[in-house]
Order: C-alpha cells, then structure tokens, then sequence
C-alpha cells in the first residue's frame, strides 16, 4: 500500500523535472519546482506513516514553510526580471554571456 | 476503500500535473496546479495526517496559490512569453533517464506492504508536543527564514523602485 505512495511521488517528481526542462516561461518553471517539492512531501509523509513515528509529519511541515519562502523570494524575483525585460521567457535572459 | 480512492486520485493529481506542465498559457497552468496541490491534501488524509491536510490547503492551494495567480495576472503576458511547446529530444531524453533512474530504484526495493493507521490518533497534539520539544530549534530557524525572506522581498521590491 505504502510502495504505491513512493512509485506515485516519483512519477510526480519526474514531470516536474520535466516541466523544468521542456517549459520557457519563468512562472511555469516556478509551478514544476512546487510539484516537485510537493510531491516530496507526499514521500515523506509516506515514509512517517511507514515508520510509524511523527517525524515525517514535522518535517513535511518545515518543507511547507521552506517552499512558501522560496515561492515568495521567487516571484518577487521574476517581478523585478519582467520590469527590466518586459518578458518571462527564460530564452531572453542571456545577460550573462555578455 | 482507501486503496479505490487513491487510485481515483492518483490519476487525477497525475492529469493536473501534466496539466500544469503542458498548458500554454500559465492562467490555466495556476488553475491546475491548484487541483493538484489540493488532491495533494486528500492523500494526506488518507495516509492520517490531518494536520498536515489542514496546512496544505490553506498555505499551499490559499496563500502560495493567490500569489502565483497574482503574479500571472499582473503581468501583460505577450505571445513571446507564451512560446509554443517544444519538445526538445535531450530534454526527453533526460527526463526518461531520472524516471528509469527511480523505477529501478523502487524495483531493486522489496515491497513495502505494512501498516496503514498511525499509532497516534489526536495527532495535532502529538505533533504540537514534538514540535515544541524535540524541534524546537529548528521551528525557531524557520520562523527566522520566515522572516528573512519578508525583509528580503521587500527589500528587493523597493530597490527597483527608485
């Protein structure tokens, strides 16, 4: 029962990846990065129930509030890159390559 | 009972997901994503963690959600931030790399079969209690993180102000 848990957050986890890679537009890659830490908080909540014991629980919850620092820092951060660019198209932010 | 409702919901989260990653436009991608992160709070009801349904649903598909659609609302979106999707052959390519990756390793793993009811049944106390006591630094440090990227974003916003 627990095995189908792991097997599921796994598969969520690879389209995220996928989302990462195949996707342009900054806002969407943010969206697969919050599947991909949401499906690892399925895993571990799979593996608390599994151990019997509380931990997983607690530390799903700190994944939680680590992912709402970071969905905010990264929105503020795609805000600032549209107002300078106009765009969210990871294609247009070559500014590094000089 | 419960092994009928994951599967239902298995396959539902499974067709937000790639809902989320295949949708042109980011509006519809938000919605979906919020379908997902919402199924995502049925499996912990499923799996008996409560708590942890309550906080996803109202940190994840209230706040994190109303800032995604905020965000994707303000901006006036142009047909160059909404390219076509192109399924490059070495992003597939890796893609199917890391799901083979983690199949074998979930086949190499025997089966995991037990259990199903946590020991704790008023697991809001319970969790209070670890929280409170064995974690209690780290609650701190998260409550600081918290705090640090508030100042930072703030920060970050009023700098590009002037």
């Amino acid at each position: 029962m627990i095995t189908e848990y792991f097997i599921l957050s796994g598969i969520l986890f690879t389209i995220g990846v996928l989302g990462v890679l195949v996707r342009k537009n900054l806002i969407v890659i943010l969206m697969s990065l919050e599947i991909m830490m949401a499906s690892s908080h399925l895993a571990l909540v799979a593996a608390g129930n599994l151990a019997q014991n509380l931990s997983g629980q607690i530390f799903a919850l700190f994944s939680i509030a680590v992912a709402a620092a970071e969905v905010a820092i990264g929105l503020a951060l795609v805000v600032i890159i549209y107002k300078k660019k106009q765009t969210t198209n990871v294609d247009r932010f070559n500014i590094l390559q000089g | 009972m419960s092994q009928i409702l994951f599967y239902v919901v298995a396959l539902l989260s499974l067709g937000c997901a790639l809902s989320v990653i295949l949708q042109r436009n980011p509006v519809y991608s938000a919605l979906s994503l919020v379908g997902f992160l919402f199924l995502q709070a049925v499996y912990f009801v499923i799996l008996r963690a409560y708590f942890l349904a309550v906080v996803q649903v109202l940190i994840y598909a209230g706040a994190i959600m109303v800032l995604f659609v905020y965000v994707v609302m303000v901006m006036n979106l142009s047909s160059d931030d909404l390219p076509r999707l192109h399924f490059k052959p070495v992003s597939i390519f890796l893609g199917g790399l890391f799901a083979s990756i983690l199949f074998y390793l979930f086949q190499s793993d025997k089966p995991i079969t037990r259990i199903q009811a946590l020991v704790v049944e008023n697991n809001i106390t319970e969790i209070a209690k670890l929280l409170f006591s064995e974690y209690v630094l780290a609650f701190e440090y998260i409550s600081f993180l918290l705090v640090v990227a508030m100042v930072g974003v703030v920060v970050l916003n009023q700098r590009t102000q002037s």
